[in-house]
């Protein structure tokens, strides 16, 4: 009875989540506390399935990320870039996309949309042209970007926790690989997009635009670069010392809440809460599932069919994932997918190309669809909100290409430094 | 300028705009934002322009504000990217700089009938949030425009002293 009960509530809470029909914060919750109700978890059982490690770091990294950007820093990083790339169409989407790739591996999306939005729109602007291609370039390179670090997608950083690998394992082993499908990504967009860029004119001058004049607090700047930097370099040797990601982003979230001087009250009100409260529900959902077996059976079946060749299993996890996360959220389905993992490893399969076919699949496979990762959602918005549209149809060949092509990368990456 | 005519708040518009100073200012939906910024500089009262189409009917409204703001993202754009702070800043910054005619910024249609009443005047202008309304006749054709300031100072002027405060609309 708990087993059809679990499968029913963990399947209605993923159908609503994925029919969007109540805000999804409100159906991970729901669920996680209908798994409570119905005694297939005590109260403790599903509080002690809660991952604090995931999230602690998002909310370190969201505290230090909210207080950066009202700065100007990311704007001012934008402007420079963008001078220094001319005023040449193509040259500008290439330094726009390296942008919003590397602000994808550290930052959340929201930042960094706010880095990369408001001068994309200025170009476009300048030179009357759509914001579109561009905008669309930069969703597929964020995806892209944020494969990189442990703490650049939540799937990552669910992994991550997962997994117990420290950020500089994480980078070591994802970081090539997001290079290699970053290179094949601007080979792809040079034909997906150059047609339309060469009709644009060459020479836009925004050389008049003062990068200096956009920064709000120089102070701030200052302490918050110096934050993120140090923070970034915690999460690198955190690891060798014994400490937990989630450590070191708190205390780079408590010394920039120290220095700042502002209201904590203002600027915790800025955290996305309803972000960390999905997550708490989806972790008890999953245990609830993991609690009466149904993972289990599951990786019983997944082990039967591809009868424990690591091979196999790794390479259909990763074209899996990354068909299934342009469709349904990349987050709950990678919490259900790492206990599935786990299981197949104590079955003796190993465990390390799983894991990163796991991350690669989940992530890159976020570019398919305009709902196929939060940065899409985001920057579609951002797009609307601009009064551009960017319709379902039209994304989905530049999607479409560029994850067949993506995972095709991420599997021979995986084949080659795993699996020969 | 109101002569001797009795502002209340039943008080036809149709009666009122005629009397009052500050004269509507119309500019063409296709027109460029630079061309419409110079006319209200002709009429400095003027706090909202009325765009019209081609067959000079209503169509949108404009505050000078956000002409202002328009043209300022153009000389500076600087001090408008660093108020970008979230995806509505980013997406107002976007629709800013994107804007090159009046049809790209301008709002709904809201205006005054020549039957609307005075207490109509005041009530749609706090609904939304506009100093100013164009009137229109009944081909939605600009027949004047109705300054806020303007029209409850005139209301007051008229007003015993005494009983002024009480007269404010709320």
């Amino acid at each position: 009875m708990d087993v059809w009960l679990a499968a029913l509530i963990f399947v209605a809470t993923y159908v609503v989540i994925a029919t969007e029909r109540v805000h999804k914060t409100v159906a991970a919750l729901g669920g996680g506390v209908l798994m409570i109700v119905f005694q297939i978890l005590d109260q403790d059982e599903a509080f002690a399935a809660i991952d604090f490690n995931v999230i602690f770091l998002l909310l370190g990294m969201m505290v230090i990320a909210n207080i950066m950007r009202k700065t100007g820093v990311f704007q001012w990083v934008a402007i420079r870039a963008v001078q220094l790339a001319g005023g040449q169409p193509w040259r500008i989407l290439v330094v726009l996309c390296l942008i919003t790739a590397i602000a994808s591996a550290f930052l959340d999306n929201v930042t960094t949309v706010v880095l990369i939005g408001p001068i994309t729109l200025y170009v476009a602007a300048a030179m009357r042209v759509s914001p579109v291609p561009y905008l669309i370039a930069e969703i597929l390179a964020s995806n892209i970007g944020g494969t990189a670090t442990l703490i650049g997608d939540p799937p990552n950083i669910l992994i991550g926790s997962a997994a117990g690998y420290d950020f500089g394992t994480f980078t070591l082993n994802m970081a090539p690989a997001s290079i290699l499908v970053f290179a094949g990504f601007l080979i792809l967009a040079r034909f997906m997009f150059g047609p339309e860029l060469a009709r644009q004119r060459d020479g836009l001058v925004i050389a008049d635009l003062d990068p200096s004049g956009v920064i709000t607090d120089f102070r701030m700047m200052r302490i918050s670069a110096v934050v993120m930097l140090a923070t970034i370099i915690g999460f690198v040797i955190a690891g060798p010392l014994g400490y937990e990601p989630a450590t070191v982003a708190l205390l780079g979230a408590s010394a920039i809440l120290l220095l700042a001087r502002g209201d904590p009250a203002e600027i915790l009100a800025e955290v996305e809460w309803t972000t960390l409260l999905f997550f708490v529900g989806l972790f008890i959902v999953v245990e609830g599932v993991i609690r009466v077996g149904i993972i289990e059976a599951f990786a019983n079946e997944l082990f039967s069919a591809t009868r424990g060749d690591v091979t196999l299993t790794s390479l259909a996890l990763l074209w899996v994932s990354g068909l299934a996360s342009g469709i349904v959220d990349n987050i709950p389905y990678t919490a259900t997918l790492i206990p599935v993992v786990q299981q197949l490893g104590a079955r003796g399969v190993e465990l390390d190309p799983l894991w990163w076919s796991l991350a690669l699949g989940a992530d890159l496979g976020g570019n398919s669809t305009i709902i196929g990762a939060s940065a899409n959602v985001i920057i579609v918005s951002l797009a609307a909100r601009s009064g551009h549209e960017i319709r379902f149809g039209a994304f989905l060949r530049y999607g479409i290409a560029t994850v067949v092509l993506s995972l095709a990368i991420a599997s021979l990456y995986v084949w080659v430094r795993y699996l020969l | 300028m109101t002569g001797h005519l009795r502002i209340s708040k039943r008080t036809r518009v149709g009666e009122v705009h005629g009397r009052l100073d500050i004269e509507p200012v119309v500019v063409g939906v296709d027109e460029d934002l630079i061309s419409a910024a110079r006319r209200p500089m002709a009429q400095p009262g003027t706090r909202l322009l009325a765009v019209v189409d081609a067959e000079g009917r209503l169509v949108g409204v404009l505050p000078v504000l956000r002409l202002v703001e328009e043209i300022v993202a153009r000389v500076s754009p600087e001090e408008l990217m660093a108020e970008v702070t979230d995806l509505e800043s980013a997406g107002r910054f976007g629709r800013e700089v994107g804007a090159h005619v009046c049809r790209d910024l301008m709002g709904p249609p809201v205006h005054l009938t020549l039957d609307s009443t005075v207490a109509d005047a005041f009530r749609a202008m706090h609904e939304h949030q506009y100093s100013g309304l164009p009137v229109v006749d009944d081909q939605m054709q600009v027949v004047g425009y109705v300054d806020l300031l303007e029209l409850a100072l005139r209301y007051l002027d008229q007003l015993p002293a005494s009983s002024a405060p009480e007269a404010l609309p709320s």
